[in-house]
């Protein structure tokens, strides 16, 4: 018993090594995880993962001592991919952004019907801060002809005025040449837009004019268009009241502030008369 | 506790070594096992149930990290242990036949390996595995046995000079 007593520790190990064998026994053949094993991997992820991460980092140290050619190769095929991948990201942002203003059109286009449109693409813009002038990809060749109306699902953009074969210049609302016949929406009082007014605050609008007498324009009032110069369809939006004329100088009744933002646009709606076929 | 200290880190530095570095870069899959170069050294310089400890969790952790069938590691390295442990427990051998020893305690649970492998269902060659990995293996973990022992004894020396 004492001799067995000496040997204690070959004993202990022998133990071990019994429990280990039969540990290892229950996954052998069979490689789902048993309930041993499970318990004991769980028990070892936390201690497993920062092993893991140093390892790495212990690796990724080698890797640069032995081989810093295939560590400056990998980055840079990295550095090529990423690069591939931002312009591959910043080509469909685009394409989101282009389907997203077009299905706008599209649905402004389904909701009417009995309007004939054609889609263009806006390829200039005056270089003055108005933006009273913009260049379309669209000509005599599509169908186009002078004073067809260019709108979006926003409302009024402007009006053709000049045209090429496979261009056409359009003239916005906020160049000084333009008039449309406007109705107040709230009042149902017709009058004219045209003309551009600067603010002492230093905004800039067009005027409406021709209302009325006794008219009730306020400030903040929508301005659409009437239909009444057949160019138009009735109704499209055109901007809001800024300013009135409070020292009643007779030119005018208010300032129209346009909601268009010319400078972000990018696909418009080039619209047929009644009657006629872009 | 420095002979300790010294045996747990050299064991978890080596552990790192080898399941980060040789694991990746070996000859033809050639390589000493470390932990239990560890584990044997440990026995041979500080005692038994040190080596018991470190063949224990470390091929614990080993299974874990690797993978295999947990215990099996762990089994090996014990038996490796108890054999380098019957072999050197009367007398204190010289390098060259530590050397030799050590590998042979490495060589002796080769066939418990194996008979795992055979039961989950892998094929080999066990006389080919036997010349080329395993043998070559066995030599190259028991000639790191030789420095770690001295390692560790220095750690001893250390504790028993400070007393």
């Amino acid at each position: 018993m004492r001799k067995l007593w000496k040997n204690r520790p070959l004993w202990i190990a022998g133990i071990l090594f019994v429990l280990c064998i039969l540990l290892a026994a229950a996954t052998v053949g069979d490689r789902r995880i048993s309930y041993t094993d499970g318990l004991f991997r769980s028990a070892a992820l936390p201690v497993q993962e920062k092993l893991y991460a140093v390892q790495e980092t212990v690796r990724d140290f080698f890797v640069r001592v032995f081989h810093p050619s295939a560590l400056e190769a990998e980055n840079e095929s990295l550095k090529a991919q990423l690069l591939e991948q931002a312009k591959l990201l910043a080509f469909y942002e685009d394409t989101a952004r282009e389907n997203a203003r077009l299905t706008e059109l599209l649905n402004f286009t389904d909701a009417n019907p009995n309007l004939r449109f054609l889609t263009a693409s806006v390829i200039g813009k005056s270089s003055n801060p108005y933006m009273d002038t913009l260049t379309l990809n669209v000509g005599t060749r599509h169908g186009v002809s002078e004073k067809m109306a260019v709108i979006t699902s926003a409302g009024v953009i402007g009006r053709v005025s000049e045209i090429g074969p496979t261009w056409c210049r359009v003239r916005t609302l906020a160049n000084d040449d333009m008039r449309i016949s406007v109705t107040v929406q709230r009042t149902r009082d017709e009058g004219m837009y045209g003309g551009l007014m600067t603010l002492p605050d230093g905004t800039v609008g067009s005027k409406i004019y021709y209302l009325p007498d006794g008219a009730d324009l306020r400030i903040g009032d929508v301005i659409i268009t009437s239909g009444l110069d057949e160019i138009f369809p009735k109704g499209l939006l055109i901007g809001t009241v800024v300013a009135l004329d409070d020292e009643d100088t007779g030119t005018f009744d208010g300032v129209v502030q346009w909601d268009a933002d010319f400078s972000h646009l990018e696909e418009v709606l080039v619209l047929a008369p009644t009657g006629a076929t872009p | 506790m420095k002979r300790y200290g010294t045996l747990a880190a050299a064991a978890l530095l080596l552990l790192l070594f080898d399941t980060a570095v040789l694991s990746a870069y070996n000859l033809f899959g050639i390589r000493p096992w470390l932990l239990l170069a560890a584990a044997l050294a440990a026995t041979v310089a500080l005692n038994v149930q040190s080596g018991i400890l470190v063949a224990l969790i470390g091929g614990l952790v080993i299974d874990a990290i690797c993978n295999s069938y947990l215990g099996l590691t762990a089994a090996c390295y014990l038996v490796s242990v108890g054999a380098l442990y019957l072999f050197t427990r009367r007398n204190h051998p010289k390098a060259l036949l530590l050397w030799a020893l050590a590998a042979a305690a490495v060589l002796l649970p080769a066939p418990i390996e194996w008979l795992y492998s055979y039961l989950a269902g892998a094929q080999f060659r066990a006389l080919q595995t036997v010349l080329t990995v395993v043998l070559p293996n066995a030599v190259l973990t028991g000639l790191c046995v030789l420095p770690l022992s001295k390692l560790f004894d220095w750690a001893k020396k250390g504790h028993r000079d400070r007393i």
